[in-house]
């Protein structure tokens, strides 16, 4: 269990840069979905009424139809907190170290990718359409050396910033490499010397 | 001639009921166990509790007024 903003098995000096989840208009989307699916029974009720009144005071009928219609609500705002968890749990961590892929596809179905900063070969974004273009948010790809080669952050905000961040990320680490081989290489030839 | 009383509603209504709260359950612990705990997913958990709750009410207020032994005859 962690809190947010929290890096899973954190090492030491490791910091966090970025925590994203999707934007939350995908949440927004779903749960409009099952807003306008919660209004098919005030729909069919104002049918019954116009139609068939008589299934509205029908002593066998309608308690059916009442306990149907608690059953279907209850289970829309089970898919809306579903939707919730569903948002919530697709988690992208870029720390100074790593970067950490979190999704849950479905129910008992979850993926943790991780890969370090070292092995970041090319970062790349994506937008396309209208609502990605106007809310600026879309897909970031990671291409690593390792043995999952492509890590995809789907549907995230300000995706031309994240890339620039890695970028950057990456760049210094190849600059402290750099430095790193100088300075063993200066070791060495003091040795000699 | 055969006489159901109206009442076995309650039998289907108590399995989709069961189903609910399994899911819901599992819907909890996914996200207590794997999730990143904020106020965002406490006031969510809240608000799918409290709206619960509040349906099962109404649910049963509503229902008071309905004659449950009433009979289906065949």
């Amino acid at each position: 269990m962690y809190i947010e903003g929290q890096i899973p098995n954190q090492q030491e000096d490791e910091k966090l840069l970025l925590f994203l989840r999707r934007h939350w208009l995908i949440l927004v989307a779903q749960w409009l979905l099952y807003t306008v699916l919660a209004l098919i029974p005030v729909a069919i009720y104002f049918f019954l009424i116009y139609a068939f009144p008589q299934i509205l005071v029908s002593k066998t009928i309608y308690p059916f139809l009442f306990l149907l219609t608690s059953i279907y609500y209850l289970f829309i705002i089970l898919f809306l907190f579903n939707a919730f968890i569903d948002y919530h749990l697709d988690v992208w961590i870029v720390t100074t170290k790593r970067i950490i892929d979190i999704e849950q596809k479905g129910l008992f179905n979850r993926v943790i990718s991780e890969q370090t900063v070292e092995k970041i070969q090319d970062v790349s974004a994506t937008q396309k359409g209208f609502w990605r273009t106007f809310f600026d948010f879309g897909t970031v790809s990671v291409q690593t050396a390792g043995r999952i080669d492509r890590f995809s952050f789907h549907q995230v905000p300000h995706p031309f910033e994240v890339v620039r961040t890695i970028n950057g990320l990456v760049q210094k680490g190849e600059e402290n490499l750099e430095h790193e081989i100088h300075e063993i290489l200066h070791h060495e030839e003091d040795k000699r010397i | 001639m055969i006489e159901i009383s109206i009442s076995t509603y309650f039998i289907i209504y108590g399995l989709a009921l069961a189903l609910f709260v399994i899911f819901a359950l599992i819907n909890l612990y996914h996200l207590f166990r794997f999730g990143f705990l904020s106020f965002t997913s406490f006031l969510m958990t809240f608000i799918f509790l409290g709206v619960s709750v509040l349906l099962l009410f109404i649910t049963y207020k509503l229902g008071l007024e309905i004659d449950w032994t009433q009979t289906f005859i065949f």
